[in-house]
């Protein structure tokens, strides 16, 4: 065989000679004037691109920013310590590009497009980083739901295929959790994962990995990571990077689900580079952009219309706030820019509630078009009755008596706040969220203590997928819970109760 | 009493002969009071005693053979139980085995699946990374004799073309 | 005054030099002073600097370009 492949090679090989054809080599060059802090100030390059990528004496490559008349200045990536003043730099006409297509699902790569995981990857399409966003007339409304397995999310912040969803909150209350979830509920789904680690830890970047091999969840998932010790440049160019190849799987008609973790981080890189590009800065010192800096990324999570093809988008960004200040510059902006937001809390986090949704400041601004249809049958009114809950909880503090509906009422929100309990790598399906809210509906748990709830549920849905195992599969399966199976489950339920 | 006289005998003899059968006779009735009945009456007993013990010797003999038995039967009971459970046993196990050699089978067959797959790409990058060996140096080889060979009447064709090719604003015809 | 360097190997001769300089300054304009560096690394041709433009006509980056290409590497 290997003959063979040798016999083949070298025809190819003399073809590849005969079809080669000497052609002049013009390119532009500059030399550096100055260089420091991982920025280059380049004299003579006068006709660059923005954004361009510039080829430095040994291979080592920088982005041109600051388009001056009489230079450039660029942001290198790698280390910038082999560069030194009066060196060649050229132009390449070549924007950051990135790797397309199949061959990078299971992988993890830079956003420079090399590989990070110890194996080659050998990519056949680039496309650049930096992409104009789906126009007006190629889009369509979201109308398919992303489930992500979170019973909280799912029935009260439901979220699209198309959408853009903001996780925010402060460190170490779930954010990144939530997100992998989501990730591995898409299992089977046929959606794509592209999670994109900006500015984050080495360590915390291999347990992502880690967490998502166990869970066989890395066969559908392209991780783009860039880590603490990367150069600003290079954290700056990861989102652009990971949205690149899910837009290369989107132009294929397939669903994708992007996460940036964290665009916090991704703000103070480009923070740092455009300080030290003297740029003058603005409030908090970030740069006057900054807001056009993430509303162009997610503008590029879309809901394609059909007629071209019919992908999506769906862009998970999560922000990291301080002391709980969702008013502070990049979580307004951010805000502003998403679809919605899911806003973690650390007293809930503290206090036993994981997720640690808080449901009354969470929104969906897809809302329950968003939603399948049986999710929509059984989820109307939660919302409503938590917020009551909320308001009569913080009165029964003072240890006042209370009339028989507003017991009902604190009773009804103390067993539904339980239900809303998830640990870490359980999602639910459709069917189990039905059944839990269904449940919830008829008041099956009432006489339950608050400890025993959450295992009754369990009982619950285990009896239901013995007893009517054809009936849980049409809900998966259609997303749909006819009369006749909504009135069996009632009176199961009801004598389970 | 004349034939006893006739027989020679004095009537002191018969007197004392009397004498004698009736103390005898008196012996006779007080031994037989005094010591015979109690004697018999102590040889019955310990008779009776034997015959006793004979009997409930034989019950024993009885109740433990119907014990023996019992315990036999039961004892082939629980051979056939052990029998049984030795019998579900080994069938278990099979099932087992055969469920660990399958999965064994399956897991060999991805390890060796993978290992060809490996070995594929390992050979694929063996052959790139000779076949970019051959290139460099096939080229360096003619970069060696161009040195050589390379003289002035070929730099003043090269010029001759870069001229043709250059744009009085510097632009280059391609 | 615009300055250029012109990189040449030592097999070219200064009859062919001169040459090249003046039909330079024929097309590209008259104020243009040259200045010569030898670097045999380039086999022969030349590559001229002019206005911080690069013009790399060199065998060194024809063979470059020939290995890079018969490797199908970059088709950048």
């Amino acid at each position: 065989m290997s003959n063979e492949v040798f016999a083949t090679k070298n025809e190819y090989l003399k073809s590849r000679l005969k079809s080669f054809s000497a052609s002049p080599v013009v390119y532009e060059c500059g030399k550096v004037s100055s260089v420091g802090d991982g920025v280059a100030t380049v004299s003579g390059l006068k006709n660059r691109l923005y954004g361009e990528l510039l080829e430095f004496d040994g291979e080592i490559y920088g982005m041109a920013l600051d388009l001056n008349e009489d230079g450039v200045g660029a942001v290198l990536f790698d280390s910038a310590d082999s560069v030194s003043v009066g060196d060649t730099v050229k132009g390449t006409n070549r924007v950051a590009e990135i790797p397309v297509g199949p061959e990078l699902l299971g992988r993890i790569i830079d956003p420079i497009g090399r590989a990070i995981d110890g194996k080659a990857l050998d990519a056949k399409k680039y496309l650049p980083a930096e992409r104009p966003a789906p126009t007006i007339i190629d889009r369509e409304p979201v109308s398919k739901p992303l489930e992500t397995g979170i019973l909280a999310i799912d029935s009260m912040v439901p979220i699209g295929r198309g959408q853009r969803e903001l996780i925010i909150g402060d460190r170490q209350t779930g954010k990144t959790s939530i997100a992998l979830d989501t990730i591995f509920n898409q299992k089977g789904k046929d959606v794509i994962c592209v999670y994109c680690a900006i500015g984050q830890k080495a360590s915390n970047i291999s347990q992502v990995v880690d967490y998502l091999n166990k869970n066989e969840a890395m066969e559908y998932t392209v991780v783009v990571a860039s880590t603490a010790s990367d150069s600003p440049a290079t954290q700056y160019l990861a989102p652009y990077c990971a949205c690149t190849v899910a837009e290369g799987f989107m132009a294929e008609g397939k669903d994708v689900l992007v996460i940036y973790d964290d665009l916090s981080k991704h703000a103070v890189a480009y923070r740092a580079m455009s300080l030290l590009l003297h740029r003058p800065p603005g409030r908090e010192a970030y740069p006057g952009d900054v807001f056009y800096l993430h509303s162009r990324l997610l503008e590029r999570s879309a809901c394609l219309s059909k007629k071209i093809g019919g992908g999506s988008i769906t862009a998970l960004p999560i922000v990291e706030t301080t002391g709980g200040n969702i008013s502070a510059y990049i979580p307004t902006n951010v805000i502003s820019i998403t679809d919605g937001q899911i806003y973690l809390e650390s007293e809930l986090f503290h206090s036993g509630m994981r997720p640690a949704i808080n449901t009354g400041l969470s929104v969906s601004r897809v809302g329950r078009s968003a939603q399948h249809k049986a999710m929509r049958k059984v989820s109307g009114t939660l919302r409503i009755e938590l917020s009551q809950y909320r308001e009569m909880a913080i009165f029964t503090r003072f240890g006042s008596d209370v009339d028989e509906s507003t017991a009902k009422l604190l009773r009804k929100g103390e067993c539904l706040t339980e239900l809303l309990k998830q640990g870490k790598g359980e999602p639910l399906n459709l069917f189990k969220q039905v059944a839990i809210l269904l449940a919830y509906k008829l008041d099956v748990f009432e006489n339950i203590p608050k400890k025993e709830i959450k295992n009754k549920a369990d009982e619950l849905i285990e009896m239901l997928q013995s007893q009517y195992p054809d009936y849980v599969k049409e809900i998966n399966q259609t997303g749909d819970i006819t009369e006749a199976v909504e009135k069996i489950f009632t009176k199961t339920m009801l004598e389970f109760k | 009493m004349e034939m006893l006289e006739s027989l020679g005998m004095s009537k002191d003899l018969i007197a004392d002969l009397l004498i004698n059968i009736v103390s005898i006779i008196v012996l006779y009735l007080v031994v037989k009071k005094l010591a015979y009945n109690p004697v018999r009456k102590f040889l019955n007993a310990r008779t009776e005693k034997v015959e006793a013990a004979k009997a409930e010797a034989q019950k024993n003999l009885e109740e433990a053979t119907e014990m023996k038995e019992k315990y036999d039967e039961l004892l082939k009971e629980s051979e056939n139980a052990k029998a049984e459970a030795i019998k579900e046993g080994i069938n278990n196990a099979r099932a087992e085995a055969t469920e660990i050699l399958d999965s064994a089978r399956e897991q060999a067959k991805t390890i060796v699946d993978k290992a060809n797959k490996n070995a594929k790409a390992k050979e694929q990058e063996l052959i790139d990374s000779s076949r970019d060996e051959i290139v460099n140096l096939a080229i360096d080889a003619s970069a060696t004799l161009l040195k050589r060979d390379f003289d002035d009447a070929d730099n003043k064709r090269l010029i001759e073309d870069f001229l043709d090719s250059l744009k009085s604003n510097g632009d280059i015809d391609a | 005054m615009r300055k250029s360097t012109i990189i040449v190997a030592d097999n070219i001769t200064t009859p062919t030099y001169e040459y090249l300089c003046d039909e330079l300054k024929k097309k590209l304009g008259e104020d243009i002073e040259f200045e010569y560096k030898i670097d045999n690394s380039i086999i022969g041709g030349f590559i001229l600097n002019l206005d911080g433009i690069v013009y790399d006509n060199s065998i060194k980056t024809q063979l470059d370009r020939l290995k890079k290409h018969i490797k199908n590497g970059d088709e950048a």
